[in-house]
């Protein structure tokens, strides 16, 4: 410490006075206060996700670790289902929510001040409704007596009513209408930040509305179209209460098959192996998601080629 | 300064003292110090039994029930193990399988029929070393007699090809297994060899509308005519919904599966006083008051079945208990069979 010149001219602890002490502690040390907090909630996070990891490493009988229930999830065919099915309907939801909510974002954006409100409304209350509530509402309109089967009685397009839930299909539809507001928040606030001057120098230059939105809207509104497909995929995919309330039993998804294994069977170490490829998959899924967004981006020219 | 610190130093230190004096003679002496930790469900059951057991056992014996919840048997059963080195609940009501894990856990411990009094009013079965009955309940099937014109008398009607799509059936793990046990037996196996439960219900999956995991679900599907029938139907979950005129409720023949809530003695700090609380609740009168609000059959056979439940309550012989024990082995299995096998399309 002596062999630094630097060090010898500041003032030696033992010298300083109280109040100074007190300055140079509060100005150095205040910054590691602050962060403490988010050291401790990280912290927190990687203790209980490094500890389902190594439980998801406790082999059947004993303690070894090893990777046997990663091996039990792969060789299984019956197991891989569960992650096939959620992969398959996560992806048919966020089809679904793109193609259905991305037309109501463009139309918020376009539209009067007051429906736009008027939506907003609307979608903020769909938010606040619990998500129960709102799966119950489904089959209330997708159940036997439900509103769509007593229409298509009435219209006489069918005798007896149809099962339109207790299906793959009508998990995804469940999800469809429980994500759709995320994936149109998603899209219309990145639609309101495009420039209005692009759309009126498009017109200017002669293009048609439609190319303009082919050309212009579309591609600049594609970081929207991104983070809306990260979410409703994320949600899809790690969803429990929908495929039990809308699947009927025959549609088992991975968080099922989680809850299945800690809570009925108390096999934990197959349900935090189980979880932790979710997570994988997961982490994975918004990856490819962003690195796709980034080669577009570049191409059309909203991201930056250096980055 | 130094000396009026010292002065209230010293007097903290005669406060401790005191304090220690006093709760040492509380502990050792007062009768009001006696107490009993109960672990046991929370919500309704929870004011029942305050209500008809907890409330008259303090006020006969003086002695404190001190209560604990648990969300559902098998969380119960992992705080209890998470507190396993320094056990400070006494007495746990639970589900027979739950028992026979605590008992495995070596968190509970055996119980002397002789030191309950009570005991001898129960049936014999339902008292063992690991858990004594608290109450019965039994399996039924409920319908909309709308939907289901001919009615049901037999289990073997809910393979009736007019059913078609219109059951609600529970999951494997329902009421840990019951309805695996119940299509066992109808297929002519039993709590050991349940292929025969497996080949049941591949033959009832045309019929199944919905497989249901908690029974408030089952309740909401029938009554929103989501399915005809609910087949596996506890009664006192049916009586609140009696009034319907359309709804009717069915113990069907030839046997009704039958199981019990229980009591378990665990290794904890108030023996004594815990085997004087599970005796209380077994007693006549607590007996039949539990068993009338909370719609559930007395384990004590002198006790009075309630009057609401009895119009449905099959005869005596018709009973048939679930052994629980070949349940806690065989129930892992059975799930993940029926998940594979039976849960798909």
């Amino acid at each position: 410490m002596a062999a630094n010149p630097r060090e010898e001219k500041t003032v030696p602890w033992g010298a300083m006075t109280v109040p100074r002490l007190r300055r140079v502690f509060a100005a150095r040390l205040s910054p590691y206060f602050l962060v403490l907090p988010a050291v401790a909630l990280i912290g927190l996070l990687l203790a209980a996700l490094s500890s389902l990891f190594l439980e998801s490493l406790r082999g059947p009988d004993g303690p070894t670790l090893g990777l046997a229930q990663y091996r039990l999830l792969a060789a299984d065919p019956t197991y891989r289902g569960y992650f096939t099915t959620s992969l398959r309907i996560a992806f048919l939801a966020t089809l679904g929510c793109l193609i259905l909510g991305y037309p109501v974002a463009y139309y918020m954006e376009t539209t009067r001040r007051t429906v736009r409100h008027a939506i907003v409304m609307f979608l903020v209350l769909l938010f606040f409704s619990d998500y129960v509530m709102r799966v119950y509402a489904l089959i209330l309109l997708m159940g036997n007596n439900g509103l769509a089967n007593r229409a298509l009685l009435w219209l006489g397009i069918v005798r007896s009513p149809v099962r339109l839930m207790y299906s793959e299909t009508g998990v995804v539809v469940g999800l469809i209408l429980g994500n759709v507001p995320f994936m149109i928040f998603a899209i219309s606030s990145v639609l309101s930040r495009i420039d209005r001057r692009l759309l009126q120098a498009a017109a200017l230059l002669g293009a048609t509305r439609s190319t303009a939105l082919r050309r212009i809207v579309l591609p600049l509104s594609m970081p929207g179209v991104v983070s809306g497909s990260i979410i409703v995929f994320l949600l899809s995919m790690n969803s429990y209460l929908t495929p039990a309330l809308l699947g009927g039993g025959f549609v088992q998804m991975i968080a099922n098959f989680v809850y299945d294994q800690a809570i009925s069977l108390w096999n934990m170490p197959l349900a935090a192996a189980a979880a932790a490829v979710l997570l994988v998959t997961a982490f994975a899924m918004i990856a490819l998601l962003n690195a796709g967004f980034e080669r577009l981006g570049r191409r059309v020219g909203i991201v930056d080629g250096r980055r | 300064m130094g000396r009026q610190k010292g002065h209230g130093v010293r007097r903290l230190l005669a406060a401790a003292a005191i304090a220690a004096i006093g709760t040492a003679s509380f502990d050792t002496g007062a009768h009001a110090a006696e107490k009993v930790v109960v672990m046991t469900w929370g919500g309704t059951w929870l004011d029942y039994m305050k209500k008809h057991v907890i409330e008259p056992f303090e006020k006969e014996t003086g002695i404190e029930v001190e209560v604990l919840t648990h969300q559902n048997t098998m969380d119960g059963l992992a705080k209890l193990k998470a507190q396993k080195a320094d056990l400070d609940v006494d007495v746990w009501a639970t589900s027979p399988v739950p028992a026979l894990l605590a008992a495995e856990e070596g968190i509970s411990q055996p119980i002397q029929k002789e030191t309950l009094a009570n005991a001898q009013y129960l049936p014999d079965a339902l008292v063992t070393s690991e858990w004594v009955a608290w109450y019965r309940f039994f399996f039924g099937v409920a319908y909309d007699a709308d939907a289901v014109p001919e009615g049901i008398t037999e289990w073997q009607d809910l393979w009736d090809p007019a059913l078609a799509g219109k059951l609600a059936v529970p999951s494997a793990d329902n009421a840990q297994g019951k309805f695996v046990v119940l299509l066992s037996w109808l297929g002519g196996g039993d709590e050991t060899r349940v292929d025969p439960a497996f080949e049941m219900a591949q033959k009832l999956k045309p019929n199944v509308a919905t497989f249901f995991k908690s029974d408030t679900d089952q309740d909401k599907y029938l009554q929103s005519g989501e399915v005809g029938v609910a087949s596996f139907m506890m009664v006192g979950n049916f009586l609140p919904m009696a009034e319907s005129e359309n709804l009717k409720f069915v113990a069907p023949k030839p046997y009704v599966p039958a199981t019990v809530d229980v009591f378990t003695l665990l290794k904890g700090k108030n023996t004594e006083n815990g085997l004087k609380f599970i005796d209380f609740a077994l007693g006549k009168q607590a007996q039949t008051a539990f068993a009338a609000e909370a719609a559930v059959l007395p384990a004590n056979r002198e006790a009075a079945v309630p009057a609401d439940l009895a119009k449905y309550a099959p005869p005596e012989s018709q009973y048939r208990y679930v052994d629980e024990k070949a349940v806690m082995d065989g129930l892992q299995s059975w799930v993940e069979r029926w998940n594979r096998e039976i849960q798909t399309r």
